[in-house]
């Protein structure tokens, strides 16, 4: 490992390691605020529970970073009478995604994911999925978790080399990326911009710590770092043209943002100053903070680098660390422009 | 006006959503002679105030939109075979692509002119005959190798659809992306009549960006222009070949939209202002979102009363939208009087009392 992959991968475990289902980030918002504190000038947080650092830069634009912190995972909706707990999706997945996991609640308890069986070949739906937490009375759990409480796949990391493997890659990743950033900037003293970053809560149910943080703060720039996905595993649909381990994206286009067209013309320019390879990403479903910062006020410039990520949404989210190392490169860039 | 050339200009000028620079800068300097000043924003809104009469800096500061963005496609990926995939700029239909000329707009250089193409029939087993082509199943055709293709055409190139105007039988058009700068086109003429009254109001006049995929464009110049009116100008469903259905309305009707998101006294404002200017109107009647401008207008900053007026149109979302020239003319003149009767209730009130209303 070399080139910086192995701080990254430090990194990217802390922030991996710790819960925080949408509305729920007040754990991994304290965790990353004790890691960035000694290369920031603010930090504060705010009433949707945004995590938001400022690092004063030489003049400049005021440039948005925005990476969520929140994640995919299951509320608890009803206890039954021998302790198993019907649970509802928070973010977006189907009811087997996580199916034969073990979920952590932001407690520490743990419980295994089930799936009522078939019936007569019926579509399966999130009412069928349960959690198991290995009592055997309604009393016995509402001892360890109450309904409204959230939970998540618990933390499980593989390193296979350059690619890692982890749920909530989506978008940790991205946040381990933020930070690197922040520690680079704050060594190298070269960044003109300054730079606002958000670690951004419930971006996977609507954009909604995005939305408000970008009111408040009022950017010149808000640039969006996230997962997208890739095209290059068997017979993928839709198909896409970007690659893991390619270098990392700059969106063109989602559901969500057309990339203003100068902040796209700037990211490319940043990369390819700084030698960083990247692809041009069109994700034909999905979205990202850019979507609700470029839409704040009279309207803000506002794009996303994306890193490329295979089965996102899933418990075997797999990101590249050189990826991620390139990511910091290029927004280090972009910030002298 | 001569609606028609206007039209020939207008749906020829590039402006798929969040890339409307080309037909902005047309429509701009189309709005340029009624206007004080004519300006763009970070959205690529085109934002045109008609030229303010003396005292009228005391009256409301109305707006209306209609969006210059079109529907269209994005490249997504090059096959080896050179065949380009591509996704959807707003709601362009997989259901009505195959057949259809398209421009590649590759960047730095001349458009490259490709096809959406279809299996023959003679290919089509009895099962594929019922069924519609998916987005996934359609692809570009520009008649380059592999190579040239990857070279020329990264992802994320846009593709526009190939539909020149072919005037009909009647004064009627049929063309491309009549969706929505029909509607500009009635706003330009709008402007043309206002600017020879003494209006007692302040108004703006915006080539919103960005609606087809989310009306985004009007979200941020309403907050921007913060007005105490909106019109939201789009087009509607237009009645169509062996549709007969009260939900579409005829070509010749200026429709007049009414539900949740209007406001009922402007759209009773509108109405009687059709009847008093002898202009034939057809209700459209949308018990919750309208799906255009409108609802973004109407939730800015602290809610602002919003009206809609349209176009019906057939065919919608196709290259061969259909609708009538001499209903933009009677929108404009409807529009225009409108705007003046709002101005002139705004002034005898001394605001927006008449907005306001209990029931009595």
């Amino acid at each position: 490992m070399s080139n910086g992959t192995k701080g990254m991968l430090e990194t990217l475990r802390a922030v991996l390691a710790v819960p925080g289902v949408s509305g729920s980030e007040e754990n991994i918002a304290s965790t990353i605020a004790r890691m960035i504190k000694p290369y920031v000038d603010e930090i504060r947080s705010d009433a949707l529970g945004n995590l938001i650092a400022v690092k004063k830069g030489s003049g400049g634009k005021r440039v948005m970073l925005s990476a969520h912190m929140d994640q995919i995972g299951f509320v608890v909706t009803d206890i039954d009478e021998e302790g198993f707990l019907s649970v509802s999706n928070v973010g977006g997945f189907g009811p087997e995604a996580f199916v034969g996991k073990i979920v952590s609640f932001n407690n520490g308890t743990r419980g295994a994911v089930y799936i009522r069986p078939k019936k007569d070949g019926a579509e399966r739906a999130m009412y069928d999925v349960y959690v198991d937490l290995g009592v055997s009375s309604k009393a016995e759990a509402e001892a360890k978790v109450q309904v409204g409480d959230t939970a998540c796949v618990a933390f499980q990391l593989t390193d296979m080399g350059d690619r890692v493997c982890a749920p909530t890659m989506d978008d940790r990743a991205a946040c381990a990326v933020l930070i690197e950033l922040l520690k680079a900037v704050s060594s190298d003293g070269a960044a003109r911009d300054t730079i606002i970053a958000v670690f951004s809560s419930q971006e996977e149910v609507g954009l909604r710590g995005a939305t408000t943080a970008a009111a408040a703060e009022n950017p010149d720039v808000g640039i969006a770092l996230d997962v997208t996905a890739t095209g290059d595993t068997p017979d993928v649909r839709p198909k896409m043209s970007v690659k893991l381990g390619a270098g990392p994206t700059v969106k063109i286009m989602d559901r969500a943002s057309i990339t203003t067209p100068s902040v796209r013309e700037g990211l490319i320019a940043a990369a390819k100053r700084a030698g960083v390879p990247y692809q041009r990403e069109v994700l034909t479903f999905g979205g990202t903070d850019a979507g609700a910062i470029q839409r704040t006020r009279g309207g803000i410039p506002a794009g996303t680098v994306s890193l490329p990520c295979r089965y996102v949404h899933s418990p075997v989210e797999m990101v590249s660390l050189t990826d991620m190392v390139q990511a910091v490169k290029l927004i280090a860039e972009y910030l002298k422009a | 006006m001569d609606y028609e050339s206007l039209l020939r200009e207008w749906v020829r000028a590039d402006g798929l959503s969040g890339a409307e620079a080309g037909v902005s800068r047309v429509i701009a300097d189309a709005f340029m002679p009624y206007c004080d000043s004519v300006t763009t924003d970070t959205l690529q809104n085109v934002i045109a105030r008609l030229k303010q009469k003396p005292g009228a800096e005391n009256g409301p500061l109305i707006i209306a939109l209609a969006h210059q963005d079109e529907i269209g496609l994005m490249t997504t990926l090059v096959e080896k075979d050179g065949a380009i995939r591509f996704t959807r700029v707003g709601g362009a239909d997989p259901r009505t692509l195959p057949g259809s000329r398209v421009w590649v707009h590759a960047e730095g250089a001349q458009p490259l002119a490709g096809v959406i193409g279809a299996l023959p029939p003679h290919l089509l087993t009895a099962a594929d005959r019922k069924k519609h082509y998916k987005m996934d199943d359609l692809f570009i055709d520009v008649g380059l190798p592999y190579e040239e293709v990857a070279a020329r055409v990264p992802t994320g190139t846009l593709v526009s659809l190939n539909g020149d105007p072919v005037k009909l039988q009647n004064n009627k058009i049929a063309s491309k992306t009549l969706d929505d700068r029909l509607c500009v086109a009635v706003m330009l003429r709008a402007a043309e009549l206002l600017s020879r009254v003494d209006l007692p109001a302040r108004v703006a006049f915006v080539a919103s960006s960005q609606e087809e995929v989310g009306s985004r464009g009007a979200q941020t110049s309403a907050y921007a222009l913060d007005p105490d009116i909106g019109i939201a100008l789009d087009v509607a469903q237009g009645k169509q070949g062996a549709k007969d259905d009260a939900d579409y309305l005829p070509l010749d009707q200026v429709s007049v939209g009414i539900g949740t998101v209007l406001h009922p006294e402007l759209s009773k404002l509108i109405v009687d202002t059709a009847k008093e200017q002898r202009v034939s109107i057809g209700r459209e009647y949308i018990a919750s979102y309208t799906s255009t401008d409108a609802d973004n207008i109407q939730g800015s900053r602290f809610g602002v009363p919003t009206a809609l007026i349209g176009v019906p149109v057939a065919n919608m979302h196709t290259p061969v939208e259909l609708a009538s020239l001499d209903t933009v003319e009677e929108a404009a003149r409807l529009l225009a009087a409108v705007i003046e009767k709002m101005a002139r209730k705004w002034a005898d009130s001394k605001g927006a009392d008449w907005l306001c209303q209990w029931p009595d």
